[in-house]
């Protein structure tokens, strides 16, 4: 199968290079959306388009009838100026491939190829899942209440994630259980009143009261968690005031919080508005605070993580395949999926220091090294294969 | 009939030339509508006149009925970029400009000086310079006309200004002080570098945000810790902004603020204290930093012989209970300051605050007015400090 990935690696990396030149923001995938159903359907699958707005789904049905494996890649980039100087590098303005979805889709591709190839072998169905808007605001969920899982129903759904974290190409990791960070996004104001820049009395300054907030939040990691919990408070953006010689009566910052627990998920708001409270009142401001509904945990099934296993292993051997030490505070919204049908989302190790792929998930700079694809492509396709294999046993 | 009486008579004719400029304000170095009115009032006066001083300022020079000294006199000309909403009939035509900080009642008031003395230059010792300046609130017209010779020709041995306040009082009374009257200012620029990555991999990234966070509240203990808590120091950091999404660690971070002091030594030792502070902080949080640091202008410091006879002056011309020593300075900045390093000068603030008439806004707020019955009073008080300098000055 890894010959046959190899063979179609070129054709994989010019359509990864294509999506990387044009990234688009979630919900607007439109071009990515045309470059993937035109390719399904020229593999002769049974295409839906306009799922979730701008979703893609392939059917491709094997030689009888059986379960159905559903495999997934997002498809959405971000709001990043690109950094790189690659021949490739992002072509509008303020937009960029930096999480490596171009690659997940280019991989997902390259395996309905080679699934398509070997379907007289295939006793079941597979589902190809092109979803938009992971990174917000979201595309597994508006796909499974538009009916992704049904018709027919999906029995088990696989994905994968490139990774840049120090593992080079040829590898996966590989984790049972919990494997993402629950999340919630927040968003708050802290309002002082406006003056001129040379007379502090006569006004309230919400910059320095934001910087004493920001400063007292890392606290809630730092001192009242138990150190064995992970848990993460970051702040993404900050906004406020209008000259460098008015004082700012408005700022606005937004942010994430990620926690492995459950019970930390629920406190870690609490603690985060008990803080801006009071550093507020220490600092005569009043504010305004926004939690959204964030992710829940992804959570790997053991049956559909021992199915990966042997997939990889025979792909790649078993000295390849890593165990996760921990799981990763990011959020993915495949965890939808998961709590819904038994699903694996394993780690695609795509690290190379001297192709410069060392920067991490949303760096201007991110890139990955695309010899990953086949493998991404091989292993996924074995999967199914698998998987599909496994079930018609156990209804036997 | 005294000044005062003659400049009473004449008011009507000066809040008119007052509301005129009101009407249309122009930015610093974008007087050319406000420079020609005074150039041709001051001719037809009489008066020796120089135009496209600094771009946009104007000299006029009133020769007296002999040789001695050379007074000058100062007003600014130049209007803020603000939204006008005070609502009343000369309201600004011009869209996002404003004159929110009296200078249109400066340049009125001058050229009622320029009227009122040419009216007695017969008994005028010496001479009286008139100086229109451009720019005051940006980038600055005093000191370009200073170098191009504003100041010589003939030489200036004293100099006035006057800034119309709604801060205290009311029409009818000054405000003066002696020393430092006004803030030395600074510019500050600081840029905070960190390494972007994912939100949720905090050791993945270095976090530009929180330590802007941390330098913001270190830069405050210059003032609380470093400096003689006798000395005011002002440090306002008036924006931030950096951060793509709420997901993404922020890589840079912009913030630019403003610094005032009072004392010089002080003024000129904030570079290297932000320097230091910044470099610390982001050196202890991983960052890198560019700190642009610009002085701004110093204080105005106002000479005691030039105060004492503006005191005495305003004494006589408005009654002693009219005249106010201010004990505390401002900290705002006044680019008079570079006439008073020049110069030994008096700079004043004409009151004009009245609430019933609404004229009870701080300068540059969008509804800021004054109460024009001030008009006279600084005319007056100007006019008689010019005769009592030449007198003083030829002992």
């Amino acid at each position: 199968m890894l010959k046959k990935a190899k063979k179609i690696s070129d054709k994989m990396v010019e359509i990864r290079r294509k999506i990387h030149k044009y990234p688009e923001l979630g919900m607007e995938e439109f071009k990515t959306s045309d470059l993937v159903a035109k390719y399904l359907h020229k593999l002769d699958l049974e295409v839906t388009r306009g799922v979730a707005n701008t979703g893609v789904i392939g059917l491709l049905k094997g030689s009888s009838k059986g379960p159905t494996i559903a495999l997934r890649a997002d498809m959405d980039a971000l709001p990043i100026i690109e950094q790189n100087k690659h021949s490739y590098i992002s072509q509008v303005k303020g937009k960029m491939h930096a999480c490596g979805h171009d690659g997940h889709t280019a991989i997902l591709l390259g395996a309905a190829k080679l699934l398509s190839d070997s379907k007289k072998n295939i006793k079941g169905n597979i589902k190809f899942i092109f979803q938009p808007a992971e990174e917000g605001p979201g595309g597994a969920l508006p796909m499974i209440k538009a009916g992704v899982l049904k018709n027919p129903k999906v029995d088990m759904i696989f994905g994968l994630h490139i990774a840049t974290s120090g593992e080079s190409v040829g590898k996966i990791s590989l984790l049972s259980g919990p494997i993402t960070a629950s999340s919630r996004i927040f968003k708050v104001k802290i309002i002082g009143s406006g003056g001129h820049g040379a007379h502090p009395h006569k006004s309230i300054d919400s910059i320095l009261a934001s910087a004493h907030i920001i400063s007292s939040m890392q606290s809630i990691i730092s001192r009242e968690l138990n150190p064995l919990e992970s848990a993460v408070v970051s702040i993404g953006t900050i906004h406020g005031g209008y000259r460098h010689n008015i004082i700012a009566d408005e700022v606005e910052i937004t942010g994430t919080i990620r926690a492995i627990s459950d019970k930390t998920k629920v406190t870690i708001p609490t603690k985060l508005e008990r803080i801006i409270d009071g550093v507020c009142k220490a600092f005569r401001c009043d504010y305004e605070i926004d939690f959204s509904r964030g992710l829940p945990s992804l959570i790997n099934d053991e049956v559909a993580v021992k199915i990966v296993e042997k997939s990889a292993e025979e792909i790649i051997g078993a000295d390849n395949i890593l165990k996760m030490n921990n799981p990763s505070m990011g959020g993915e919204d495949f965890c939808y999926f998961s709590e819904v049908v038994p699903s694996c989302l394993f780690r695609l190790h795509a690290f190379n220091e001297k192709k410069q792929c060392i920067y991490p998930l949303h760096h201007p700079k991110f890139n990955f090294d695309e010899e990953c694809m086949p493998f991404g492509a091989a292993i996924l396709s074995n999967i199914a294969i698998n998987a599909i294999k496994y079930l018609n046993e156990q209804s036997s | 009939m005294t000044l005062l009486a003659r400049a009473k008579e004449l008011q009507n004719e000066f809040v008119n030339i007052r509301r005129d400029l009101h009407k249309h304000p122009e930015l610093g170095m974008e007087e050319k509508r406000t420079s020609k009115i005074v150039a041709d009032y001051l001719k037809g006066l009489g008066l020796e006149v120089q135009t496209n001083v600094a771009n946009t300022g104007v000299v006029g020079l009133l020769r007296g009925s002999q040789n001695g000294p050379t007074i000058g006199l100062r007003a600014d000309m130049d209007a803020l970029p603000i939204i006008e909403q005070n609502g009343a009939e000369y309201s600004s035509i011009y869209e996002g400009k404003m004159h929110a900080c009296g200078h249109d009642g400066h340049t009125a008031i001058l050229m009622g000086v320029a009227k009122l003395l040419s009216e007695v230059k017969n008994d005028l010792k010496g001479n009286v310079k008139f100086i229109f300046q451009p720019a005051e609130e940006g980038p600055g017209g005093a000191l370009p006309m200073i170098k191009e010779g504003v100041l010589d020709n003939p030489k200036v041995d004293m100099m006035f200004g006057l800034h119309i306040s709604t801060k205290q009082g009311k029409a009818g009374q000054i405000a003066f002080m002696h020393g430092t009257i006004s803030g030395g200012t600074g510019f500050a620029k600081i840029k905070v570098k960190g390494y972007g990555g994912h939100g949720a991999h905090p050791h993945k990234s270095v976090d530009a945000i929180m330590a802007s966070a941390h330098v913001l509240t270190a830069l405050q203990t210059i003032i609380s810790r470093e400096i003689d808590p006798l000395e005011p120091v002002v440090i306002t950091m008036g924006t931030i902004k950096g951060g793509y999404r709420y997901n993404v660690i922020a890589d840079e971070v912009e913030m630019t603020g403003t610094i005032r002091t009072l004392n010089e030594q002080v003024r000129q030792s904030m570079p290297e204290r932000f320097n230091r502070i910044i470099k610390g902080v982001c050196d202890g949080l991983r960052c890198d930093y560019e700190l642009d640091y610009q002085q701004g202008i110093p204080s105005v410091v106002n000479n005691e012989k030039a105060t004492k006879l503006v005191e005495r002056v305003a004494s006589k011309v408005l009654g002693k209970e009219n005249v106010i020593e201010d004990k505390k300075a401002s900290m705002g900045g006044e680019d008079f300051c570079y006439f008073s390093m020049e110069v030994p000068s008096c700079f004043f603030d004409l009151l004009a605050l009245n609430e019933e008439k609404n004229c009870h806004y701080p300068g540059h707020h969008p509804k800021y007015n004054f109460d024009e019955d001030c008009i006279p009073y600084g005319m007056a008080v100007l006019s008689e400090s010019v005769l009592e300098a030449i007198n003083e000055l030829k002992k």
